[in-house]
């Protein structure tokens, strides 16, 4: 009996005293720390003086720290959601690329790529010289060849008349799809009342921003910057989207869609006459953020992409043929089947990357070493540990990092034995 | 409801033709069965008429309308997968409600016609349920409730019976005749089973090799077959054929192979006249073939001996498998019959009802 309950510790002892020494031991020495001031090393052990939860107080109200928490939750949300929706669109749509492999793998290729190489492959896409100089960021000189190019007088000319076409065309396909719209507003109103108050909503909002929209263009465009422009064009795009989507109607969406993603085009190359070179991660607080969020993106799509690609497969095809036997298009089929099918892997892989990018460390520290207000709660941690050396606030910090994160390895870990159950 | 009509329905997939010139015609409300082994291109017919696949050539017609190019929503049919294809994440009422839900229907209609078809299946109790806490029996019953309840022109059902055991295959199958018989919905009928090709078609078409070999009332295929493909899917065990030539005798045509020589009824002799001499094989179905011991009136002239190899009593009857000349043949006999391996044994065949096949075609003769 004896040897019974000695056996599996001597299999299991080493493993956890090196868990211990390396991992619990350090939890608790860092809890502990960020409850003290004054802090020095005896022996083992911290010593200094108890002064409560004081470091927290410091730690939850200081200006670095809040900026720091507003990043890694801009981090967060934007990058979570763009891996996610890439990696859902690129699982769905590889699926019937003759090439499938070979195009996963480039674009999981960066997976494999350090962190830091891949930021340092960045900091070249984003780097700035003053106007004058050749510029050698990709971006910066991208921008400014489309620039020199809008400003030639034949193209300036080309422009300016395709802007008018497709402005005149996506006004008449826009009439005639809210028209229609409005007409099927009418007709549902009989069956649903709800849908009528969304769609009609959204259309009064559409029509709002449409007419803003063309008659401020003139305005708009002068003043406007080009990211700022892209942006504005997008997010019409996306409202349109939602509208026909919400109307149910898009015999006219394709087109108006195609014509106003063109009139974007002419009109993001219009803004781009007289570029200047652009300080990518030192436009704060939006432009540098982002501009680092879509190295996390660029990083991460490919391991959400072969995740949720697997998922995809897995699904029976004969379900989604039922469905579209039932009667579904196949944006219907991808909503009400294909998604919810795949919710506990998208949920998986969620929690993953919420995981991580609240770890998010190395592009901050080796883009802007956490300059020009981009520092995440882990770069600020080590700065605050080996630059200011303030042991305290680092601690203080790490424990809260710690306890933000405990809830998503919850997730994760549950997950993981609700599989290992059904097995 | 509607009928159903393929012309010359051509479909490859690269080199393979998985079906080949199909003609079939589906009169409303007809209960109809595709039957054939594995492979032989009936599920991708089926999957041609519900837009599933787009035939590579010819016409599909659903009603007065050719489909072809209409995607599966909008061809008004309905279809029973072979492994249900429910939808995991909904409960059974969402399930059945799914297709209703996305033709718009008002609420209080989706609810009385859920209802309904659940009250018509027995599964009333189950609406709350998800489909991986019902039985096998009961997946299935919501995947016809499925499609019943939107009311279609055409149900296509894709072997639908064929995950179930046994006990619950045969009870589902009496559900879907009784459910035929009050829908009247047109319906086409997937299988590999011949027991449910016999017992569910109206008509049964027998497929192989993407072709179609006969079309007819299943009493029709199983008395008079087209070829002898047909002859020996059809029937369990299948059909005997014994390699033979038609020879001339006093009393008639014969029917001559090694071990027997057989008179043939005199309906078969306009017909088999011209081919005496004529290399055929000779069809004959295991339970027409009776031992002498059960003989009333014993005809010498449709007398074979044969040589008993192995013997499987089923309770009912017991079937012999037996030597004649070189090739085997099986009977099935009265249980009372005492018979043991490595005993000779005299036969006696129901001339009336067997075949004469043309060596090279296979086609019937008669």
């Amino acid at each position: 009996m004896r040897d019974r309950k000695l056996v599996p510790w001597l299999f299991v002892g080493p493993a956890l005293l090196v868990v211990g020494f390396f991992l619990l031991y350090p939890t608790v020495i860092t809890t502990y720390m960020s409850f003290l001031s004054d802090v020095s090393m005896q022996g083992a052990f911290p010593a200094g003086n108890f002064v409560g939860v004081s470091n927290y107080v410091n730690v939850l109200t200081s200006a670095d720290t809040l900026i720091a928490f507003r990043n890694t939750m801009l981090w967060i949300v934007v990058m979570t959601a763009f891996t996610i929706g890439f990696g859902l669109i690129l699982a769905v749509l590889l699926d019937r690329v003759k090439y499938e492999s070979i195009a996963k793998s480039v674009i999981f290729m960066p997976m494999a790529v350090s962190f830091t190489a891949a930021s340092i492959i960045w900091k070249f896409v984003y780097a700035y010289r003053p106007p004058g100089f050749a510029q050698i960021g990709l971006l910066n000189s991208l921008l400014g060849a489309i620039g020199d190019f809008a400003s030639r007088p034949a193209v300036s000319s080309a422009l300016n008349i395709m802007f008018i076409a497709f402005a005149i065309i996506s006004l008449i396909f826009a009439l005639l799809s809210l028209s229609k719209g409005l007409w099927r507003a009418i007709e549902v109103w009989k069956e649903d009342r709800r849908l009528t108050w969304i769609a009609g909503v959204v259309l009064i909002g559409f029509i709002l921003i449409a007419a803003w929209y063309i008659l401020g263009f003139a305005g708009a465009r002068d003043g406007g910057t080009p990211i700022g422009m892209a942006g504005q064009t997008l997010m019409i795009l996306g409202l349109i989207g939602i509208g026909l989507a919400a109307i149910r109607d898009t015999s006219f969406g394709p087109p108006l869609m195609g014509s106003l993603f063109l009139l974007g085009i002419v009109d993001f190359m219009q803004s781009q006459t007289g570029f200047e070179p652009v300080t990518w991660l030192m436009e704060r607080p939006w432009t540098n953020n982002m501009a680092l969020i879509v190295m996390g993106i660029w990083v991460w799509t490919g391991f959400a992409m072969v995740m949720l690609s697997a998922a995809y497969k897995g699904i029976p095809k004969s379900m989604l043929e039922a469905a579209r036997v039932d009667g579904a298009n196949e944006l219907q089929v991808f909503w009400h089947v294909t998604i919810p099918y795949m919710k506990t892997t998208i949920i998986a892989t969620t929690t993953t990357i919420v995981i991580f990018v609240l770890k998010i460390f190395d592009f901050v520290w080796v883009t802007t070493n956490g300059n020009y207000g981009t520092d995440v709660l882990a770069s600020l941690m080590i700065r605050k540990m080996y630059s200011f050396y303030n042991y305290e606030s680092a601690s203080a910090l790490a424990v809260v990092l710690f306890v933000l994160i405990i809830p998503f390895v919850i997730i994760n870990i549950r997950r993981f034995q609700k599989r290992e159950a059904i097995r | 409801m509607a009928e159903v009509r393929l012309e010359k329905v051509t479909k490859r997939f690269g080199d393979l033709t998985a079906v080949n010139e199909a003609d079939l015609k589906i009169e409303d409300s007809e209960f109809i069965v595709l039957v054939g082994p594995s492979g032989c291109g009936k599920t991708t017919t089926l999957r041609c008429v519900a837009g599933l696949e787009e035939p590579t050539e010819g016409e599909v017609f659903i009603g007065d309308r050719v489909v072809n190019g209409v995607p599966p929503k909008d061809r008004d049919i309905a279809m029973v997968f072979q492994n249900y294809a429910l939808y995991p994440h909904m409960d059974v009422y969402n399930n059945i409600a799914f297709g209703l839900k996305l033709r718009k229907m008002p609420k209080d209609e989706i609810e009385e016609r859920v209802n309904r078809t659940a009250e018509l299946l027995g599964i009333e109790s189950k609406l709350k349920s998800k489909p991986k806490e019902l039985s096998g029996g009961q997946r299935q019953r919501v995947a016809v409730g499925r499609a019943i309840a939107r009311n279609p022109k055409v149900f296509l059902f894709d072997e639908p019976l064929s995950n179930l055991d046994a006990k619950l295959r045969v009870q589902m199958r009496a559900e879907l005749q009784e459910l035929h018989h009050d829908l009247k919905t047109t319906s086409m009928y997937v299988t590999h089973d011949q027991v449910e090709a016999m017992t569910l078609g109206n008509r049964v078409a027998v497929i192989d090799e993407g072709i179609i070999q006969q079309y007819a009332p299943p009493q029709e295929i199983y008395d008079h077959p087209n070829n002898q493909f047909v002859a020996g899917f059809i029937g369990s065990p299948s059909m005997n054929f014994l390699s033979a030539k038609i020879t001339d005798g006093e009393e008639g045509l014969y029917v001559e192979g090694e071990g027997f020589k057989l008179l043939l009824p005199d309906e078969f002799s306009q017909e088999l006249q011209d081919r005496q001499g004529e290399d055929v094989v000779f069809g004959v179905r295991p339970e027409d073939l009776i031992a002498e011991e059960t003989m009333h009136e014993k005809d010498e002239s449709t007398r074979m001996g044969v040589h008993v190899l192995v013997t499987e009593p089923l309770g009912d009857e017991i079937l012999v498998h037996a030597d004649i000349g070189d090739e085997e043949i099986v009977a099935q006999l009265d249980p009372r019959v005492d018979v043991a391996p490595d005993q000779d044994l005299n036969l006696y065949a129901n001339m009336k009802y067997t075949h004469v096949f043309g060596k090279e075609t296979g086609n019937a003769l008669v």
